[in-house]
């Protein structure tokens, strides 16, 4: 079973889209700040991250920097998801494998996910 | 620092209203699909009900968002060629889960093969999302109907596309006050209608950002005709 990490502080977000993830095949695990996220990241070291961007005390984009320079987190695939469409913009500049806009269709989410795995 | 534009401010609102609408959207669609439980058909008619709606604020904030950056030429389009037909029966679907109002939309001649569009999909498909609403909107007849007629204009490069409604048309002193933003032919705070008066604003900007030509012709109580044009090479250089 593939595994996914979601990072969001919306924890009612999280929830529900870790419904929807886990209905689909998938374990999934929460965590509700980009620290514990990355600590998380490190311990598991999942098939997927799914990151949101707008985050307190560290935001996604400074999530993803100390992902990519951890070598044990640096290869993990990870997507963006944000509230905010201009971070689809800002995302292309990064190394992410993809940006969903929030609020997303489960079909869409899923199908992207299953696209980045090789599923 | 300097002062917070009104882009910024749209940008920060959509993403203050989005992530609830998320946990909405999220929780209402496992709803429907029986994910907690099998629905009654009361129940399901409830939750279809609350999924329009949900569907509807995020088209308004959308629009909202829309508005604040059509105009910026830092919003770079994103143009990929695009099969016409497709496009407008997606937008077709789209229109169906934000509004409950029945509306006949026939394309004409569908069996002829056109040339593919160079545009931004997305961009597009809220055009005809904005025009189909506002030809529902504004339409007080029984049977509401929308008849799109697509042509071919070789010395431009572009195709030319009709949408004519059965509705109650615009008086012709308005058609350049009904294409600005925030404006309807009432007055903003005596409306009828629902609607924030975005739609052709939106509507004619994209197209212009496409390079495209737009228009309106109408006959009050009987029709309005939209027509604007779509390029079939690509463009975007030019912009």
């Amino acid at each position: 079973m593939k595994s996914i990490l979601i990072i969001d502080d919306a924890k009612v977000v999280a929830e529900v889209t870790a419904l929807m993830l886990e209905k689909n095949g998938y374990k999934v695990y929460r965590a509700y700040s980009g620290r514990t996220g990355i600590e998380m990241a490190t311990a598991l070291v999942p098939n997927l991250i799914l990151l949101d961007i707008m985050m307190p005390e560290i935001s996604g984009w400074e999530v993803l920097d100390e992902l990519r320079s951890n070598e044990k987190t640096k290869d993990i695939h990870i997507l963006f998801f944000s509230a905010k469409v201009d971070d689809e913009e800002k995302s292309k500049d990064v190394a992410v494998d993809g940006f969903i806009a929030k609020p997303f269709d489960e079909d869409v989410i899923v199908e992207k996910i299953k696209k980045i795995l090789g599923e | 620092m300097g002062e917070i534009t009104g882009k910024e401010i749209a940008a920060l609102i959509s993403h203050e209203l989005r992530t609830p609408l998320t946990s909405i959207k999220g929780y209402v669609d496992l709803l429907s699909k029986g994910f907690f439980d099998e629905l009654n058909d009361k129940q399901k008619n409830a939750v279809t009900i609350i999924q329009k709606e949900v569907n509807k604020l995020n088209f308004i904030i959308e629009n909202l968002v829309s508005s604040s950056s059509i105009e910026h030429p830092e919003l770079k389009l994103k143009i990929e060629a695009v099969d016409i037909i497709a496009l407008i029966n997606d937008a077709i679907e789209g229109y169906k889960k934000i509004q409950d109002d029945s509306i006949d939309i026939h394309i004409e001649n569908i069996t002829e093969n056109y040339p593919l569009v160079y545009v931004d999909r997305d961009k597009i498909k809220q055009v005809f999302i904005h025009l189909f609403d506002n030809s529902c909107k504004f339409n007080d007849k029984k049977k509401k109907e929308i008849r799109i007629k697509i042509s071919k204009i070789k010395e431009e490069d572009s195709l030319r596309i009709i949408l004519k409604d059965n509705g109650m048309g615009i008086p012709v002193t308005y058609y350049n006050t009904v294409v600005k933003k925030f404006k309807q032919i009432e007055n903003f705070l005596d409306r009828r209608h629902e609607g924030l008066g975005l739609g052709l604003y939106l509507a004619k900007t994209i197209i212009q950002r496409h390079q495209g030509k737009f228009g309106i012709n109408s006959e009050e109580n009987e029709y309005t005709k939209i027509y604007f044009s779509l390029p079939t090479v690509d463009v975007s250089s030019n912009e």
